[in-house]
């Protein structure tokens, strides 16, 4: 089934929320909307069309015992949490050195393993300079660029692993998606290839509270807000 | 500012804050939103031991994915019904036992289970369309095209278990759902852009 067909995708999507797919469909969709932004965004339409149905449900006092079960799992007991301190603390003083290195050095290799190009660090450095890191995938989940910045730099790098099928006429811009607010225009990115993005300030005063990146196809010429759907879409974060 | 944007606007700001892990926002969420929340857990499972189960569930979610709340894509009490609907109904979906009682209850022909359900589906339908936007789009949906809607959101109900309740094939009630929410999508979408302009 090809999901990247927008009427289908919305079909299921408003299936997927109004509820009427068996268990089997419901977790295939769940799969896909986990790795897809144009389906988790087909689902974010549906659910606020279908929302306001929600409003004459009469709202029923929940016992107090689901509370206090809530606040046990978010909040440990106090006892619990004491213990749970001194742990960290023997942790922090004894083992944060080795574990530092361990998971830097785990870290390291696995980003070079993935994408040795777009860091530069063949054979130049055994550790990742403090950065921000972006993987976005296509809407089948296979990865399709590669972005990355200083942690104070004002260059972002771009890899493109998967050839990008820009229609004419069109740019592919990239986005970064804030935790709360609109999209944020990043640049252009290329086809195919590589290519580095002047940043307007230092990545840190961009990406700080940015969890997401996207890319959408929009035609020539600067763009504020996306005006079509993400083609790609993915986590944005930091390596420190 | 309306109340409801403003109610928003306030869910939004503690909802970042729990994003940040701060347990008294978060606790402040709970009381705002729990009632309604546990209506539409109670109404979807109509048995209060599974919905408290879901309710519990769903506010453990929030807790630990506050940060990856997306407020452009949805209101937060959107995206906080959201969590608690998609829990409901995998509950539902995953149970086979509870699936086969529901099945047999269906053929008997009685929607309640255990617990006070409220209003019919129909009826919570209307009300729920009086004075929103949603109102015009609702009247021009055929009456099968409405009920089955209505069954499928507050009930729960799948296509199969939709099909046995309504006495009519398979094919037919998926096509009075797919057809009344195509409708519903193409009206809304037209009252949307008429607002924008």
């Amino acid at each position: 089934m090809n999901y990247d067909h927008p009427q289908l995708l919305d079909r299921l999507a408003a299936h997927y929320v109004l509820g009427t797919m068996n268990a089997r469909v419901r977790r295939r969709f769940a799969r896909i909307m986990r790795n897809s932004f144009a389906a988790q965004r087909a689902v974010a339409d549906w659910q606020t069309r279908l929302a306001p149905l929600s409003a004459s449900i009469p709202a029923v006092q929940a016992p107090g015992r689901v509370w206090r079960a809530i606040d046990r799992r978010t909040r440990p007991a106090s006892a619990a949490r004491r213990w749970q301190e001194r742990l960290r603390t023997f942790l922090i003083g004894m083992l944060k050195p080795a574990l530092g290195l361990f998971f830097g050095i785990v870290m390291t290799l696995g980003v070079m393993h993935q994408a040795p190009g777009t860091f530069g660090l063949q054979h130049k450095s055994s550790t990742l300079a403090a950065s921000y890191v972006g993987l976005l995938t296509d809407s089948t989940g296979a990865p399709a660029v590669a972005a990355s910045s200083l942690r104070r730099g004002e260059i972002l790098s771009i890899k493109v692993l998967k050839p990008l099928a820009i229609p004419k006429h069109h740019v592919a811009q990239l986005w970064a998606l804030p935790k709360d607010g609109k999209p944020i225009p990043i640049g252009v990115i290329p086809g195919d290839g590589k290519a580095d993005i002047r940043l307007s300030a230092a990545a840190e005063e961009i990406f700080a509270n940015v969890p997401k990146l996207a890319v959408s196809f929009e035609p020539t010429g600067a763009v504020k807000v996306p005006g079509s759907d993400f083609v790609l879409s993915g986590h944005c974060i930091k390596i420190w | 500012m309306t109340k409801q944007s403003e109610n928003n606007e306030q869910l939004t700001h503690l909802l970042a804050r729990v994003g940040q892990g701060d347990h008294a926002a978060f606790e402040q969420i709970y009381k705002l939103t729990s009632s309604h929340l546990f209506g539409v857990a109670l109404r979807l499972l109509k048995h209060r031991g599974h919905a408290e189960d879901v309710l519990q569930e769903s506010y453990v979610n929030i807790w630990n994915h506050a940060d990856s709340y997306a407020a452009g894509l949805a209101t937060p009490m959107t995206w906080l019904i959201s969590v608690v609907r998609n829990n409901s109904l995998d509950r539902l979906r995953s149970n086979k036992t509870a699936d086969k009682s529901r099945m047999t209850m269906l053929e008997e022909g009685d929607s309640h289970h255990g617990v006070d359900a409220g209003a019919d589906p129909a009826a919570l339908f209307l009300r729920a369309s009086e004075g929103l936007r949603m109102r015009d789009c609702m009247t021009q949906l055929e009456a099968a095209q409405r009920q089955s809607l209505a069954l499928t959101y507050y009930n729960g109900l799948s296509h199969a278990e939709l099909a046995v309740h309504l006495r009519a094939p398979l094919g037919t009630v998926k096509a009075w759902v797919r057809r009344g929410l195509e409708k519903l999508r193409k009206c809304m979408t037209g009252v949307e852009t008429a607002q924008g302009n």
